[in-house]
């Protein structure tokens, strides 16, 4: 890696901004313009210094005002009910939802400038995912996908997980971005859900009647013996298939494959600080599978965007009761689970090379509804960033008074996909290649 | 289509070529560049003969070839030693670069290898004050840096607030928004080098785009220059009209030999003649097998053919490198061609040294062609028929009668259900009915293509009336149905060239509004009946072009002026066109099709993107079978007949020790994943339960439905059925075949280890082998008749033995027999197609 040395920089909008120039980790094109360049590239390329992603999907539009974003001086009908504390972070306040993470704030970076360009969930959710809106030609792959599709998994274990009840949906429809888009289904997630007790189930691994792992290992065995060299067929398509069947068996058929996903190796201590609750188990078991090097987990808070209604699963679309909720349910659990994490990630030494994110699809309107909650707001909304190499305690972005903008550069659901790639050592050349992630810039200020 | 929507497909189709694009700079540094043996030429050519410097910053490239005994050539720029009669004239820099010193006529002498050629040059104006010119030499430049790429600021909306128009198309914008837009705070006049644009590419200043250009770069000094000289910009100076590519045909390097300068020379309205080489872009077609430097030097890197593509401003030439090597221990032999598909196939491999495959078994050919044709595995007595026949033109018979076979209008009907995107979603349960109905009947008489393509595109009137206007239904707009067209019938996505002249072909903005005007008259509506749409042609309606706001009178290549009465339907010449013997794409297209289908891979890759930018694999071969077509007045099956009836259809899929790296050239069958569908039909065969599929009349085999998406109200989609989607039945969406997915899943494995689909059949004791079992069929029998059903084979002793053993000794052998056919399902021998 070649450090190019520190400058005092303004980009295009012409705000200044201190400029990184670590070549290797921050530039996107940098084909092959020069030389050096291309070193640096490739080293990085070569060291990819996160082995593992873990993104906190907070599903349903998170409101920003009443968590790492408040606004106490603005107009009573835009700044609710809540108290602000401080954090460890100088100058940066927290409502007083927050407590656990206000004190761990010196563990990650808050960006408080994002924007998307959509209002409707699994619009949004798909342009948070993927990068790009799903009707703009084919859906683009998810940014677990594209770092699976790069990263093989090291133990038999696929490639990049969904941790949660099913693909996010809202009640008409899921997200189209929640897979492999162009990339192919190869490449889709995963599902594995833990519950609040921590048992955890895989419905892909739930074995049908009549067939036993020992029936698995007998058919396979059986296949072996009557795959000969002579009868087999060369192709790389073929040798692809290989590879899959063997992972497919594994789970299957390998207990050894499955104690990643056994909850109960931890002590009751570790899985209570996470919360007995679905996503804080589901926080767990996602370090877990960061510890046996699954290249992507994407932890959903929640299968459904809608709180109350038949069959919904509280996720943050709090269109109704959003004080309330947020107060009793969703914060309390979002602040102990993410606390928990970021602590066993950095006991455990993980944090150099785990990347963890936190974020939803978009925030929720600044000014209080006339039913007393918040609605869709996609102008801002927050992101929080750790590990992986980047520097933490700061925060990037800054909304206006009344939070409902950013007065400093926007910052997009594709520059959050292009950052992930490039810290997991994906860099332009290799996202063009891969033919993803096109016209996406990283987010300088993170690095 | 909204503009976001369209500015976000092209931002989708240029970063396809993104890549391409940013492999361009390579360092001759990098690249294995092996030094020239010049050996002993039999006569050297020096390019050009002559040459006139007229401009103060003019540059020659030479490009010098030596040609060798054996017909072969050799690039010997690098190795010459150029020589300057008057160096007060003129002088040589390395690379065999010729720079003016002053005004005057002087000679240069080349010599290499013993040889010596010499070449007049004339200075003219090197002490003119001549500005750098903006649209030819700044703008280059900045294109040659990448700066006004799809993928960078060249994108639509540019990048980081900064937009340039693709690969400087429009000067006048670009001058505007480097010089006075954002207040002219790009420009610096009075230190040029802190420009902001330069400062920027020179990473001194945050840039997104990383290290782009060098002080020291050619780019980066013309740049400066055209500041000094205040950013003058005459958008009227005489105008380039065309470029040169020099080695314009294709050569053919053997090695140790491998590399080829190329030497770039615009022509001027004037007919003044540049040295364009330095300001040119230089891509490849395929980096595994060319790189290019940044100075247009082409380095070949394995065996194989690649397309040089050479860019200034709107222009692109490519010309075809061929590379290829010795390859010792190797005696060429193969069995004598079937037809010329063989000839020119063995042609191109013998070029390559790669041998091909030797004929497959009599079982594979069965199983392989009945697949392809049919879309069904063989039953037990098409195999017992064919293996016993001794007739020596058994071959042939069996493709006769798959041809006459109603699967094969079936199943043939599918793969252009996918192409022309029949669903219910977008043209009703009764129009895909109906439309299907007409395309199968079309395949079962074997119409001609021509006509075919006619009915589809003159389609007018009720879609329940007549089924081919649902063609109409499947696009959104006329641009989508003028881009479908286009790409089905002309090989082209020409979508890009919506906004924008296309990147990497010949076709412009002019051109896609032009062939749009044929199809914008077109209206759709609905009518009181349910399902019914009425389509019809408009006396009047009027296509503008974006830019000038002008009406755009329809337009096709190669004619100039379109006879259209008021009157008539525009469609109908456009038809015309398109379905003469002369027509350059249409035969093409559909030959290429066809042999991807069968071959599994295209002769040009992807099989619907023809553009010289991207060479076919065997270009003599496209144009016979394309000339075939023709002289078969279209006929479909004739085409598909001589293919599958070449040695090069019928080659084993198993390589020999000296085609294993040959992925491109058809040296032998490349194995295939059955898709979704045969896939489904083929374990329905194999056990006998069948899967059955909501609203088809029951008896309907996967591989003969009419389109994913029908339904029963009461029941989900055939789509839905899980093993059909995990294996990638498509949802056609888009007109590229490529939406019928490949790749491997895990969920695609785990569906065949513990899926509901494969375990019903298997545990089901209505099933071929629970009943042949409680029959009291012996095992032996038992195992034969599976072997036979999923290889088309008997089992070899050793399967019979291990199979028959575990049989007998298990404990449960009705479960037994389960894990038996598990077993041969899941080898590769029976889910590929090889």
């Amino acid at each position: 890696m070649i450090g190019v040395g520190d400058f005092k920089a303004a980009d295009c909008a012409g705000i200044g901004r201190r400029s990184f120039l670590k070549t290797a980790a921050a530039v996107p094109f940098t084909l092959g313009s020069t030389h050096q360049v291309m070193e640096a590239a490739q080293a990085a390329q070569q060291s990819g210094r996160v082995k593992s992603v873990i993104l906190l999907w907070l599903w349903g539009g998170p409101s920003h005002i009443d968590t790492f974003d408040p606004k106490p001086d603005a107009p009573m009908e835009y700044r609710g009910p809540f108290g602000t504390i401080p954090t460890k972070t100088p100058g940066m306040h927290f409502t007083e939802l927050m407590p656990m993470m206000a004190a761990r704030s010196d563990k990650y970076t808050m960006i408080r400038s994002m924007v998307t360009t959509s209002n409707d969930h699994p619009t949004a959710g798909t342009i948070a995912l993927t990068g790009f809106h799903e009707n703009a030609g084919p859906v683009q792959p998810n940014f677990g996908s594209i770092i699976a599709k790069d990263q093989l998994s090291t133990e038999a274990l696929p490639s990049f997980f969904y941790v949660g009840r099913g693909i996010p949906r809202d009640l008409p429809r899921r997200i189209e971005g929640y897979g492999g888009g162009t990339l192919g289904k190869a490449y889709d997630p995963f599902l594995v859900r833990a519950s609040e007790h921590g048992e955890v189930s895989i419905p892909q691994l739930d074995l049908l009647k009549g067939i036993t792992p020992k029936r698995i290992q007998d058919r396979n065995r059986l296949l072996q013996q009557l795959d000969t060299a002579e009868r087999r067929l060369e192709s790389a398509g073929i040798d692809e298939w290989h590879r899959t069947h063997q992972s497919a068996y594994g789970l299957l058929a390998d207990p050894k494959a499955r104690q990643a996903f056994d909850l109960t190796q931890e002590s009751d201590k570790v899985r209570s600080r996470y919360g007995q609750t679905t996503f804080g188990q589901g926080c767990l078991l996602a370090r877990r599978l960061a510890e046996a090097r699954v290249p992507y987990i994407q932890v959903n808070w929640s299968e459904y965007v809608e709180t109350f209604s038949p069959n919904c699963d509280f996720g943050w679309d709090t269109h109704i009761f959003n004080f309330e909720l947020l107060k009793d349910r969703h914060c309390p659990i979002l602040d102990r689970a993410y606390s928990a994490l970021i602590d066993d990630l950095s006991d455990r030494g993980m944090l150099d090379d785990t990347l963890l994110i936190a974020m939803g699809e978009f925030g929720r309107t600044p000014k209080i509804s006339s039913r007393a909650a918040r609605e869709h707001h996609k102008d801002c909304y927050f992101s929080i960033w750790a590990g992986g190499g980047i520097e933490p305690g700061r925060v990037i972005g800054e909304s206006d008074a009344k939070g409902e903008h950013p007065i400093t550069r926007p910052i997009t659901p594709l520059q959050v996909g292009t950052t992930i790639a490039e810290l997991c050592g994906i860099g332009a050349r290799k996202r063009a290649e891969m033919k993803v992630l096109d016209g996406g810039s990283v987010i300088n200020e993170l690095i | 289509m909204s503009v976001i929507k369209v500015a976000c497909v092209l931002v989708w189709l240029l970063g396809s070529f993104v890549a391409l694009a940013e492999k361009s700079q390579h360092e001759e540094a990098d690249l294995p560049i092996v030094p020239i043996e010049v050996g002993a030429p039999l006569r050297i050519d020096v390019s050009p003969k002559t040459f006139t410097f007229t401009g103060p910053r003019d540059r020659l490239q030479l490009v010098v070839t030596g040609y060798y005994a054996n017909d072969e050539v050799a690039d010997l720029t690098r190795a010459t030693k150029v020589t300057i009669a008057d160096g007060s004239i003129a002088e040589s820099i390395e690379r065999s670069i010729i720079l003016p010193r002053k005004n005057g006529t002087t000679s240069a002498t080349i010599s290499v290898g013993g040889h010596q050629a010499t070449i007049d040059l004339q200075i003219l104006n090197r002490q003119s004050t001549e500005p750098v010119s903006f649209r030819y030499e700044a703008l280059p430049s900045l294109s040659k840096a990448g700066c006004s790429g799809g993928g960078c600021h060249g994108a639509p909306h540019g990048k980081g607030e900064f937009r340039l128009s693709l690969w400087g198309f429009d000067p006048a914008l670009d001058s505007e928004t480097l010089i006075a837009e954002e207040f002219g705070r790009r420009v610096n006049f009075i230190e040029p080098e802190k420009s902001l644009f330069l400062a920027k590419p020179r990473n001194e200043v945050a840039h997104e785009g990383g290290l782009r250009l060098r002080e020291s770069d050619l780019e980066h000094q013309t740049l400066v220059q055209w500041i000094e000289s205040g950013c003058h910009v005459d958008l009227h100076q005489k105008r380039c009209v065309d470029i040169a590519l020099t080695p314009g045909e294709g050569l053919t390097l053997k090695r140790p030999h491998h590399t080829q300068q190329l030497r770039v020379e615009a022509t001027f309205e004037d007919g003044t003649v540049k040295d364009i080489t330095h300001l040119c872009a230089y891509e490849s077609s395929d980096e595994k097998v060319l790189r290019i430097s940044r100075h247009g030097l082409a380095v070949g890197m394995g065996r194989g053919e690649a397309a040089v593509i050479v860019r200034y401003l709107e222009y692109i030439e490519s010309t075809i490198l061929t590379f290829v090597e010795e390859v010792p221990d190797l005696e060429w032999q193969t069995s004598p061609p079937q037809s010329y598909i063989d000839e020119h196939v063995y042609a191109k491999l013998e070029k390559f040294k790669y041998l091909p495959s030797e004929l497959c078994s009599d079982s594979e050919f069965l199983r392989r062609v009945s697949l392809d044709l049919t879309g069904l595995l063989p039953t037990p007595e098409a195999v017992e028929t064919f293996l016993n026949s001794d007739s020596a033109d058994k071959r042939e018979q069996l493709v006769e009668d798959l041809l006459a076979s109603e699967p094969f209008h079936l199943y043939w009907t599918q793969k252009w259900g996918d192409i022309l995107k029949l669903s219910a979603r977008q043209m009703g349960h009764s129009g895909v009915v109906k439309f299907h109905r007409w395309i199968r009947d079309s395949v079962a008489e074997n119409q001609p293509y021509d006509e075919f393509a006619k009915e589809i595109l003159l389609a007018t009137g009720s879609n329940l009336i007549t089924p081919t206007s649902n063609f109409y239904r499947s696009g959104s707009d006329t641009s989508d149905i003028m881009e479908s067209t286009a790409q089905l019938f002309l090989g082209t996505r020409i979508g890009c060239a919506k906004c924008h002249n296309h990147p990497y072909e010949p076709w412009t903005q002019d051109n896609y509004y032009g062939l749009s005007a044929f199809f914008n008259r077109i209206e759709t509506r609905k009518t009181g009946r349910k399902g019914e749409v009425v389509v019809w042609m408009n006396d009047e309606g009027d296509i503008r072009h974006p830019a000038t706001d002008e009406i755009v009178e329809p337009w096709v290549p190669g004619i100039d002026q379109m006879d259209l009465s008021a009157d008539t339907d525009r469609r109908a010449a456009f038809v015309e066109w398109l379905t003469a013997d002369t027509n350059p794409f249409f035969a093409k297209v559909e030959v290429n099709r066809i042999w991807s289908q069968l071959m599994g891979r295209g002769i040009v890759e992807p099989f619907d993107d023809l553009r010289d930018t991207n060479p076919a694999a065997n270009q003599p071969l496209l144009d016979a079978l394309t000339e075939d077509f023709i002289a078969h007045s279209f006929d479909r099956k004739h085409i598909i007949r001589t293919i599958v009836n070449s040695r090069t259809y019928q080659a084993s899929s198993r390589t020999n020790e000296w085609n294993e790296t040959d992925t491109r050239y058809f040296s032998r069958y490349y194995p295939r994943r059955l898709s979704a569908e045969q896939l489904i039909d083929a374990l329905g065969d194999l056990t006998a339960i069948r899967e059955s599929f909501s609203s088809v009349p029951p008896g309907v085999r996967a591989t003969q439905l009419p389109a994913p998406d029908l339904a029963k109200h009461d029941r989900n989609k055939i789509g839905d059925i899980e093993f059909l989607k995990v294996f990638g039945m498509p949802e056609r969406q888009t007109v590229c075949e490529c939406e019928r997915g490949d790749d491997s899943s895990l969920g695609q494995a785990l569906e065949l280890f513990n899926g509901t689909t494969l375990h019903g059949m298997l545990s089901d004791t209505n099933n071929r082998f629970h009943k042949a079992l409680s029959e009291g069929r012996t095992a032996k029998d038992i195992v034969t008749d599976l072997y036979i059903r999923a290889f088309s084979r008997n089992p070899d002793a050793q399967e019979l033995e291990i199979s028959t053993g575990y049989l007998e000794t298990a404990e449960d052998k009705a479960k037994a027999l389960e894990d038996l056919v598990w077993a041969v399902i899941n080898r590769d021998e029976f889910l590929f197609q090889h």
